[in-house]
């Protein structure tokens, strides 16, 4: 366990860093050897952003513990509202997960009381249609 | 004004040599065309040009510094490369597409401050205008190369790489693409280095050829020299006898 403190300043920090990586984001998604012509070096870039990644990553399931889908789902969510820059994205995305995970935890609390289901029940109960729905869709 | 030489350039694919010992320059105000048959090299060399791709022999050099040393970045500001073929995963409008174009202009933070202005100016002269709003996965085939090629012009580069330009346009829009290109090479005086596979176009609006052959040898010079029936038919192994190049009225 790490203090909620540390936590949310390591994810703050990491949070600001990859909002103002967006644009090259933008950038990547276009492909490496496209990026590369249009002035971004893939490869440093990757490692950095792998690295934001394994960081966020860690803190959160350190202080939270694992609850699947909210990643997954919420991103493709919000792409689907019509929202594809890689900046805006992050953005909506920080919020509206976190949103997303306050409701499912007031659900699984909630709708069985007073049994607590674990949160990750209920996030994977409304995850896993969504993203087949996503999948279809394709 | 910026000049792109190779210095005795070699490159190949595993297993087959595509050019050998190439010493060429390109000059501001040049019109190039690569012609030669499909697998003779003419992506390879583009992609070496732009430094996305190591050389297995010999220097590429932007005014006498090697491209390998250039940043990124810099290399952005001074050539473009239009690809053949590019992921089509790209889930914004025409607008901000070409807008990406303007990346290496732009600080890493803020981007460019007048992005969307150079973009509409780049669109218009690609008659692509009109679909700035639309989303890049609707557009067909010769609507997303017109759209490529606007982020190349927003990108403003001093050399153009450009490989198949042509590709998926119809004649009006091929028309446009080849005047556009020329007039920046003879009134802007950039250098435009252009893939075509239609000779005919290759022998109105370029100024200047080089054939790939085969055999990783190659050919250059005026353009009205080299492009003839008869290099043609040697350079594609076909017979040329049994076409007339002109319509009737």
């Amino acid at each position: 366990m790490i203090s909620a403190d540390i936590a949310l300043v390591t994810l703050g920090i990491v949070a600001v860093i990859s909002v103002l990586l967006g644009h090259s984001l933008d950038i990547l998604a276009l492909g490496e050897t496209k990026a590369a012509t249009l002035g971004l070096s893939a490869k440093p870039f990757q490692i950095l952003i792998f690295l934001l990644a394994a960081v966020a990553t860690t803190v959160v399931v350190v202080s939270a513990g694992s609850i699947g889908f909210v990643g997954l789902l919420v991103p493709h969510a919000i792409r689907l509202l019509g929202i594809t820059r890689q900046r805006a994205l992050m953005v909506f995305s920080i919020f509206a997960g976190g949103a997303f995970l306050v409701w499912a935890d007031l659900l699984a609390r909630s709708i069985a009381a007073p049994l607590q289901l674990p949160v990750g029940a209920v996030t994977a109960l409304l995850g896993v249609p969504l993203l087949l729905l996503l999948l279809l869709r394709r | 004004m910026t000049i792109l030489r190779t210095d005795k350039l070699s490159l190949s694919h595993p297993g087959k040599p595509l050019l050998f010992d190439l010493s060429i320059a390109f000059a501001p105000g040049e019109c190039w065309a690569v012609l030669g048959p499909n697998g003779s090299g003419k992506s390879t060399l583009l992609h070496a040009l732009a430094g996305v791709r190591a050389a297995q022999g010999g220097l590429i050099k932007l005014d006498d510094k090697n491209v390998a040393n250039v940043s990124r970045r810099e290399l952005a500001q001074r050539i473009g490369l239009l690809l053949q073929e590019e992921s089509s995963e790209f889930h914004g409008n025409v607008g901000e597409y070409v807008e990406l174009g303007l990346f290496s202009q732009g600080t890493w933070l803020s981007g460019n401050t007048r992005a969307a202005s150079k973009a509409h100016a780049a669109m218009s002269r690609m008659q692509i205008g009109a679909q700035a709003d639309r989303p890049w996965q609707q557009l067909s085939g010769g609507e997303r190369q017109r759209a490529r090629l606007a982020q190349l012009l927003a990108q403003a580069p001093d050399i153009f790489l450009l490989d198949e330009p042509l590709l998926h346009l119809d004649l009006r829009h091929q028309l446009g693409v080849l005047q556009c290109f020329r007039a920046l090479a003879k009134e802007n005086g950039k250098t435009v280095i252009m893939v075509l596979h239609d000779s005919l176009w290759a022998s109105r609006f370029c100024d200047r050829a080089l054939m790939l052959y085969d055999d990783s040898t190659c050919r250059f010079g005026a353009a009205d020299a080299l492009i003839t029936k008869t290099n043609l038919a040697q350079l594609y192994s076909c017979s040329m006898d049994s076409f007339e190049f002109s319509l009737p009225t």
